[in-house]
């Protein structure tokens, strides 16, 4: 394959995405309500916050020390603006549709499809386009799929899915974060 | 007087064109910063090479060098300069022109 300097910037921009932090990130999420549904116990809804908190150490700890720090050009910092933008409008969007089935001011013709996790799939997917990072596709339709089955089986099928998923996304995660600190050891040298 | 050598293969920015100089400023063109530990990452140059061609580059104004603390150890980010971002465009536009030229296999 050709090296230009597009593949050059972008192979840049997806040194950050290898450490699995985005999988972990994710895995939590899920874990965390699969566990929070099937105990009924709400004290499991604050592990959620684990996400953010697990994703903001690795990566100033882990991450940063190994592959060091980046300031990406205006393309790419304009591309991240436009998915923060997508993102607010898809939830404010959401938000008023839900709302407005619920007081049967509109009528959702396929009920059977949560709005939810449409609202979800497309975010991912504008994220996926935007940040150049096809693993993100999959986790918008894994997603979707959880969101499907939570609507149309209900629990205890939903909770179950999403745990096996927070399993599965977090053994993936650490695996490849185990990659990542063998292929990338901190640089021994002193500036 | 015009010194500009009438054969094309003279003419090359020996400074641009030196491979590990080449792929130092390629990674910077495309960003607005990095810092030493990426372009070691990346380059897959050792830490006395990749200094040794970035303070080449410095001195003739190719590249910055900020110095800086983070969290109380030393941090140098590298910058493109304009001067040195015209140098890699003039490379760029030079050495297309002298491949464009050559017959099709």
């Amino acid at each position: 394959m050709a090296i230009t300097l597009k593949s050059i910037e972008r192979n840049m921009w997806r040194a950050y995405f290898d450490d699995g932090s985005w999988e972990i990130f994710f895995g939590i999420i899920w874990l965390t309500s699969g566990i929070r549904s099937l105990t009924d116990n709400i004290l499991f809804t604050w592990l959620i916050a684990l996400g953010p908190l697990y994703m903001t150490i690795v990566r100033k700890k882990i991450t940063a020390p190994r592959i060091g720090n980046v300031t990406f050009n205006r393309e790419r910092m304009g591309k991240i603006e436009r998915v923060t933008v997508g993102i607010i409008a898809s939830i404010i969007a959401t938000v008023i549709l839900i709302s407005l089935i619920q007081k049967d001011v509109l009528f959702n013709p396929i009920e059977f499809v949560p709005i939810m996790g449409l609202m979800i799939l497309f975010i991912f997917l504008l994220m996926a386009y935007f940040m150049d990072s096809n693993r993100f596709i999959i986790i918008g339709i894994v997603f979707f799929c959880s969101e499907l089955i939570w609507t149309n089986m209900g629990e205890p099928a939903g909770p179950i899915f999403n745990l096996i998923l927070g399993i599965v996304f977090l053994l993936a995660g650490f695996t490849m974060l185990y990659k990542f600190m063998k292929n990338h050891p901190i640089p021994k040298f002193v500036e | 007087m015009n010194k500009t050598n009438p054969n094309p293969f003279f003419n090359i920015n020996k400074l641009v064109h030196e491979p590990a100089r080449l792929m130092i400023l390629s990674y910077l063109y495309v960003v607005e910063s990095v810092d030493y530990v990426f372009l070691v990452q990346h380059t897959g140059l050792t830490w006395g090479n990749l200094s040794a061609h970035i303070n080449k580059l410095e001195l003739e104004g190719y590249i910055a060098v900020k110095k800086e603390f983070v969290n109380k150890k030393p941090n140098s980010l590298v910058t493109i300069t304009k001067l040195g971002r015209d140098e890699f465009d003039k490379y760029r536009y030079h050495m297309k022109g002298i491949y464009n030229d050559f017959p099709d296999e």
